[in-house]
């Protein structure tokens, strides 16, 4: 034991010669190290190792005592030797310097322990010392991490037992969103704890759970406990070790919380050796690069023993659909969920929290070309996303913890089988780009719309901010269902052969940032009828299928066709796929039915329909719309058109000019007419005998004309001549037999009302149409009444206290006046 | 004088029982005018507040029932849920009538400490009168909180100390009274440590000013240091007794107090005495809360002249006796001074602070009614001199000052009780408006319910469901986002018109409640997650 300190001062002398060299870890210097027996001693061993972990020449020193006599000097060692009870140092460059101390012992209940203390006070080094009886001593605050492993290291020769209980109490990252580490201190009270279990005892942990425990507010927004569970019990080996198969060689640049990789595993625990600290403490059970595995990242805690309901990434799971054909997953959901009555929305909702759950979910897959090799991340091709406020009702036990969630294997079902508010679906058409957490483009929804769309969510406000899901990403294409209420399906045009969500309202596909093709459902049925491709916001070509005809418009020609409606059905329609068979069924009808015309030609997409077709050349629509299972548009033929085909709907009689025309059970044109707008406004008085509200002036612009009304304002003043005052505008469409109805608050005119002028123009500010109304309604005006004299009403005045205020004020001055005699003889001359 | 600190007395103790029955008169009918004129309906929320803890406390027979708990002290609910206990009332009777009657008992620590601080009987009485009709002092007393308990406690501190330091030469006199004010020390502290603490310190500045300015002034044959030591030694006591109560005994105290980010702001708020939360309503409407300035002025008239005149007093004295001008000052009156410049200055940093917002900003309102009970001896004791002494005819005098009190007094009681005729901020609430609340309470729970501009009818909820929460999610003036329901009473819609504030109902919405003089409405769902 007596060489232990002359180790130590041959530690501390190379230190003072070599002096403080730097430490270079550079990924071209990371060679595999190598590391040798220099000295051996009973008690002792130095390791010599060149390459070294960190670069050219690292060294270790070891402090038994050692279980066997069989390693020597000159020996190669590629792990620790198996010590019970001693000390590892490291020093990183062979200059002296002690970057890492790892202690290792033994718990009384014979559960092996290993302290790692690293520099903590900043100086670049771990002070080492001796004490009295030649023990190895150090000297930094910590174990930084500690490590419990109640069945010891190994499982047996050479398999890692991961049953391990961690403390980790400091600035280490350690999980996901350790963003702030400065709330993290080396202080003997652990941040995070980790539970690491191996339950089928095959060296590969199938669980994990993290409890993070920050001094920060109740209601602050991070992750208090991590989730990570690999279903197929297949986690990656860990490669890269050094010494211990706990301890990367990675170096510190490299290191990351999350596993880089699909293929292998990293020791979870890194270390700056520059800086002699512990920087990571990694993931034991992926989170995101597996194929058979799920993540939990609850920022409500999920207390140990007992059920506990997980909020926001909850859970994100992750699929195999290939049966093993792929490495990386073909299929994900990751749903951002809130619990009814969730407090950890009450910053965005201001304290006024949603009653509902709240389901903020995407469902992605993906059909990896053939022969091509796997990417470092997958490329998702489809993405559906829904939101709705289902609750969770199972419970999930993992390791001691009771989590409500959806179960992994019912998780696809759960999702699929039940109806959902707002749907779309994103298409990731040629981005190609690699993420292993889904479709980025619109990302979740509810996230991508925030913080609206929580309110939304939560009733506070009466709209969604849609307009922001109008565009997308280049590459990208995006569906949209506002009003969903069905269980999500996917379907494959007849017109376009892509994949399109049942139920979109609308799309965009953007091109290429400058083309783009938008899509429409106008009659609202499950399926896309309107096809328009744009360049700049120039409309060039447009299709509609609808009904029983097609309709195709280019700029300066247009051609209709009668379909038969069998043939514009979906070629195939199902739900997202949930198992290898309906992965595989899809794959197959999507290869089917592969679109062969580039996405821009819409007219060859047109003439691909069957039917004949009528064609006329100098002609123009617009405001196409869907009416009685067919169309509605307005045909505009220039002087000089020409038209073939008009045999086949029987269409005869069309001159230039603009016509009306509806294709449902034929073709029928009326010559346009303008429109006829009229307009009604009526003052909505509260109509309730106790509020002083200023009530409501309710207008309605009906269109009684053939042309739809575009663009317009609507204009609204309180009063008549130079000095009424305006309301409110707003601008309108109003199609041709429809009625539009908008209200006012009166509260904005400073005195309320008795007439209001309404006012309609056309986009270029004339005016098209002006009314001025009387305002008949009996509106509720500010009471007369003074504020103070209202109070007193309310309360009443009784008698009694102000007789009790005369008294009082008689007490006042009966201690005032009363005593006057007695003063005198009672004040000292 | 009796320079051992007895009083002469010329008629006896029954004089002295009249003077403090008329006081206990006084207070009685400021106690009744409350009931009278707000039929018991006058509540604010730091009294919901407390009838909250009361209820934590008597529920889980815990004085830190949990994580929920006021944060100073145990001292008020431990003392109501005892009252409640032996006497069978209701909590909300005991916050809504209980906590007014018991203003009382703050006549007597008051009377006898300023007939001890004056040396006269009269001056006493008068001494008294000026605290009770101070509004500001009257308004903490009349609440149902901890304050009117502080409050008399501080006082009866003040007496034995002052007692104690007369009886510095009587050995087992002096231990009694220490002892004495030992066990009155902690009640204090355990009824808010922060007001402990900051009365302490200037306890002891005001020793430390006596001990500077005794020899000079008094130029006593019998030094007054080895009493004063020990009373100083008795001052640091107390003060640890606050820290080891504050870190130690009363876990809540400390976990409060780290809610201030720096070392000198905790400092600051254990000396001036300041909660981490401003929620006391009346320091957030100062000028607002009244019709106007000159109402606010006038109300408030009674705080004015005590501070002026008190100041003026204090200011005078000081040239006068440092300049050896006159007749030489008691033992009490140098006492008194020294006390009353320590407490002033800790008022006069109070409102520093506040203007430097660096705390919770309504110091001055928790120092002043501190300052005033050495204000209002001061300025009694000096009435009383020029009284008997001065130039003035006395009869006209005695009027002059007669109708003045009386006119403070009434005053005071009209600023103290937020008299809704003049003031905007409004404490009282009618019983159609609790119907309504209950209501809201039955069927809107987890739903934000819009109560008014103000926390009046949730405070008064408070109470009235005997200290538990409402169900609801009460919502004040600015509604939040999200609020749908509204409770639209006669009062709030004249508070909305006196304040010139809109109410927050659109004419569409639907009225789901309505008792005649109350409604609630209803937001009409225009979404699906509407309701």
């Amino acid at each position: 034991m007596a060489s232990i300190r002359w180790v130590i001062i041959l530690l501390l002398l190379t230190g003072l010669f070599v002096g403080r060299s730097e430490k270079r870890v550079s990924a071209e210097e990371s060679k595999p190290a190598s590391c040798r027996v220099a000295e051996r001693g009973p008690d002792h061993m130095v390791l010599d190792c060149a390459p070294g972990y960190t670069g050219p020449h690292d060294r270790v020193f070891i402090f038994g005592p050692f279980q066997s006599d069989q390693i020597k000097v000159g020996d190669t060692v590629q792990s620790l030797p198996d010590i019970a009870d001693g000390t590892v140092v490291f020093d990183a460059g062979a200059d002296g310097t002690a970057n890492l101390a790892l202690i290792f012992s033994r718990r009384t209940d014979g559960a092996a322990v290993a302290s790692i203390f690293d520099d903590r006070d900043g100086d670049g080094t771990v002070l080492i010392q001796s004490d009295s009886v030649n023990r190895v001593v150090v000297r930094e605050a910590g174990p930084v991490v500690e490590i419990v492993a109640p069945d010891g290291w190994w499982q047996r020769q050479d398999v890692v037992n991961f049953n391990l209980d961690i403390a980790v109490d400091g600035a280490v990252r350690a999980s996901f969103d350790a963003r702030d580490l400065s709330l993290f201190r080396t202080d003997g009270a652990p941040e995070i704890s980790i539970h690491v279990r191996d339950t089928d005892h095959d060296g590969k942990p199938d669980f994990e759970w993290r409890q993070i425990d920050l001094p920060v507010p109740e209601q602050a927004g991070h992750y208090r406990t991590q989730v990570m569970v690999n279903v197929e019990d297949d986690e990656a080996p860990i490669s890269g070790s050094f010494l211990w198969p706990l301890l990367a060689s990675t170096p510190p640049e490299a290191a990351t919380f999350v596993k880089p990789s699909y293929f292998d595993s990293p020791p979870p625990i890194a270390v700056n050796w520059e800086k002699s600290q512990v920087t990571h403490l990694g993931e034991f059970v992926s989170s995101r690069s597996g194929n058979s595995n799920y993540f939990i990242y609850s920022i409500a805690r999920l207390p140990e023993g007992e059920v506990s309901k997980a909020n926001f990434e909850n859970p994100f799971a992750f699929y195999d659909l290939s049966a093993g054909r792929y490495k990386l997953p073909t299929m994900l959901i990751r749903n951002a969920y809130f619990r009814p009555q969730d407090v950890y929305l009450h910053e965005v909702l201001e304290d006024n929290l949603a009653p509902t759950a709240i389901d903020d979910l995407y469902y992605a897959w993906r059909y990896p070309s053939e022969g091509s090799s796997e990417p470092a991340a997958p490329i998702w091709d489809y993405q559906i996303n829904l939101v709705g406020t289902h609750e969770y009702t199972s419970v999930v036990p993992i390791g001691d913890l009771a989590v409500v969630t959806a179960p992994y294997a019912d998780y696809p079902y759960w999702v699929t089988e039940q109806t959902w508010d707002f749907g779309a679906l994103v298409v990731d058409e040629t981005a190609r780009r690699p993420n292993s957490e889904g479709i980025g483009a619109w990302g979740a929804l509810l996230e991508h719309l925030n913080p609206e769309s929580y309110r939304y969510m939560a009733g506070q406000i009466d709209e969604l901010p849609l307009d922001r899901l109008a565009t997308i990403q280049a590459g990208y294409r995006g569906e949209i269902a506002p009003v969903l209420q069905a269980a999500p399906r996917v379907y494959l045009s007849s017109v376009d052969r892509r994949l399109h969500l049942a139920g979109a309202a609308s799309g965009v596909w953007n091109l290429d940032g400058a083309a783009e093709i938008r899509y429409r459902n106008l009659d609202g049925d499950s399926y896309i009828d309107q096809w328009q491709y744009l360049e700049r916001e120039s409309l060039l070509a447009q299709v509609n299928v609808l009904g029983n005809y097609g309709l195709y418009a280019g700029t300066n020609h247009v051609a209709l066709k009668r379909v038969d409606q069998h043939s514009t059905a979906p070629l195939y329609e199902s739900s997202p796929p949930r198992n290898h068979e309906e992965w595989t069924e899809l794959r197959l009808h999507l290869d089917r039915s592969q679109p062969i015309l580039p996405p821009s030609a819409l007219d060859e997409m047109f003439s691909a329909l069957p039917g004949q077709m009528v064609r006329f050349e100098g002609a123009q629509i617009r405001d196409v719309r869907a009416e009685r299972g067919g169309l509605r548009f307005v045909l505009e033929l220039q002087p000089g058109f020409s038209a073939t085909g008009l045999e086949e709907l029987d269409i005869t009689g069309l001159a230039p000019g603009s016509y009306v025309v509806s294709l449902n059970d034929g073709f029928h044109a009326k010559p346009l007419e303008l429109m006829r707008l009229e307009l009604h406004a009526s003052a909505a008085a509260p109509g309730h005998p106790h509020i002083a509200d200023p009530g409501l002036l309710r207008v309605a612009v009906a269109n009684t004309g053939l042309d739809d009304a575009r663009n317009v304002t609507l204009v609204v003043f309180a009063g008549q001549g130079p000095a009424s005052s305006e309301l409110g505008r707003l601008q309108l469409d109003v199609p041709s037999g429809q009625s539009v109805s908008r209200s006012f608050s009166l509260g904005s005119a400073p005195s309320p009302p008795q007439v209001v002028r309404v006012r309609l123009e056309d986009s270029g500010g004339k005016t098209l149409f002006e009314s001025t109304q009387a305002l008949e309604a009996a509106i509720p005006v500010h009471s007369s009444t003074s504020g103070a004299s209202m109070a007193v009403t309310a309360l009443g005045w009784p008698p009694g206290a102000a007789l009790i205020l005369l008294a009082l004020a008689g007490c006042a001055v009966r201690v005032v006046y009363g005593l006057r005699n007695r003063e005198r003889a009672e004040v000292e001359p | 004088m009796n320079p051992e600190g007895s009083v002469k007395s010329t008629d006896g103790v029954s004089t002295a029982r009249i003077d403090v029955a008329l006081l206990v008169t006084a207070a009685f009918l400021i106690a009744a005018y409350v009931v009278a004129r707000f039929q018991g309906l006058w509540q604010e929320i730091d009294t919901g507040n407390a009838s909250r803890y009361i209820r934590l406390v008597a529920d889980s027979g815990r004085l830190v029932p949990g994580a929920e708990v006021y944060p100073n002290g145990y001292g008020y609910q431990a003392l109501a849920v005892f009252l409640i206990d032996i006497s069978g009332v209701s909590l909300h009777d005991l916050q809504g009538f209980g906590s007014l009657i018991m203003v009382i008992w703050l006549i007597w620590p008051a009377w006898m400490l300023y007939r001890e601080l004056t040396e006269s009987r009269w001056a006493a009485t008068f001494a008294t009168a000026i605290l009770l009709f101070q509004p500001e002092f009257l308004f903490g007393v009349l609440r149902g909180t901890h304050e009117k308990f502080t409050r008399g406690l501080m006082l009866l501190c003040l007496y034995l100390l002052v007692r104690s330091f007369r009886s510095r030469h009587q050995p087992a006199r002096f231990a009694a009274l220490v002892l004495a004010f030992y066990l009155a020390v902690y009640a204090l502290i355990a009824f808010n440590n922060l007001l402990a603490a900051s009365f302490l310190l200037a306890m002891l500045a005001g020793l430390a000013l006596f001990a500077v300015v005794s020899r000079r002034l008094l130029r006593s044959s019998k030094p007054a240091a080895p009493g004063f030591w020990r009373l100083a030694n008795v001052l640091f006591t107390s003060l640890v007794l606050t820290f080891l109560f504050t870190f130690y005994a009363y876990k809540p105290a400390e976990h409060d107090l780290y809610v201030l980010q720096s070392t000198v702001d905790r400092v600051l708020a254990l000396a001036l005495d300041v909660g981490t939360k401003a929620v006391n309503p009346y320091a957030q409407w100062v000028v607002p809360a009244w019709e106007s300035l000159p109402v606010y002025l006038v109300m408030t008239l009674a705080n004015w002249l005590l501070l002026v005149l008190s100041a003026a007093i204090w200011l005078w004295q000081s040239v006068k006796w440092l300049t050896e001008r006159g007749s030489r000052p008691t033992e009490g009156q140098v006492l008194l001074w020294a006390f009353y410049g320590a407490f002033a200055a800790i008022g006069a940093v109070s409102i520093v602070v506040d203007f430097s917002g660096a705390l919770s900003g309504n110091l001055q309102h928790r120092t002043f009614p501190t300052f005033a009970v050495l204000a209002a001896p001061l300025v009694a004791s000096w009435v009383v001199e020029r009284l008997s002494h001065g130039p003035l005819p006395r009869r006209r005098a005695y009027a002059a000052v007669g109708i003045c009190v009386a006119c403070l007094a009434v005053l005071s009681t009209l600023k103290a009780t937020n008299e809704p005729t003049l003031g905007n901020k409004w404490l009282f609430y009618g019983p159609e408006e609790m119907v309504a609340v209950k209501w809201g309470d039955a069927k809107l729970t987890d739903r934000a319910l819009w109560v008014g501009f103000d926390e009046r009818l949730f405070a008064a909820g408070m109470i009235v469901h005997e200290g538990r929460l409402p169900l609801y999610v009460a919502d004040s003036y600015p509604a939040r986002l999200g609020t749908r329901n509204f409770i639209i009473s006669d009062v709030n819609r004249a508070a909305g018109e006196r304040l010139g504030l809109p109410l927050p109902v659109l004419g569409d919405d639907s009225i789901t409640y309505d008792n005649g003089k109350v409604q609630i409405f209803q937001r009409r769902p225009r979404t699906e997650y509407q309701r």
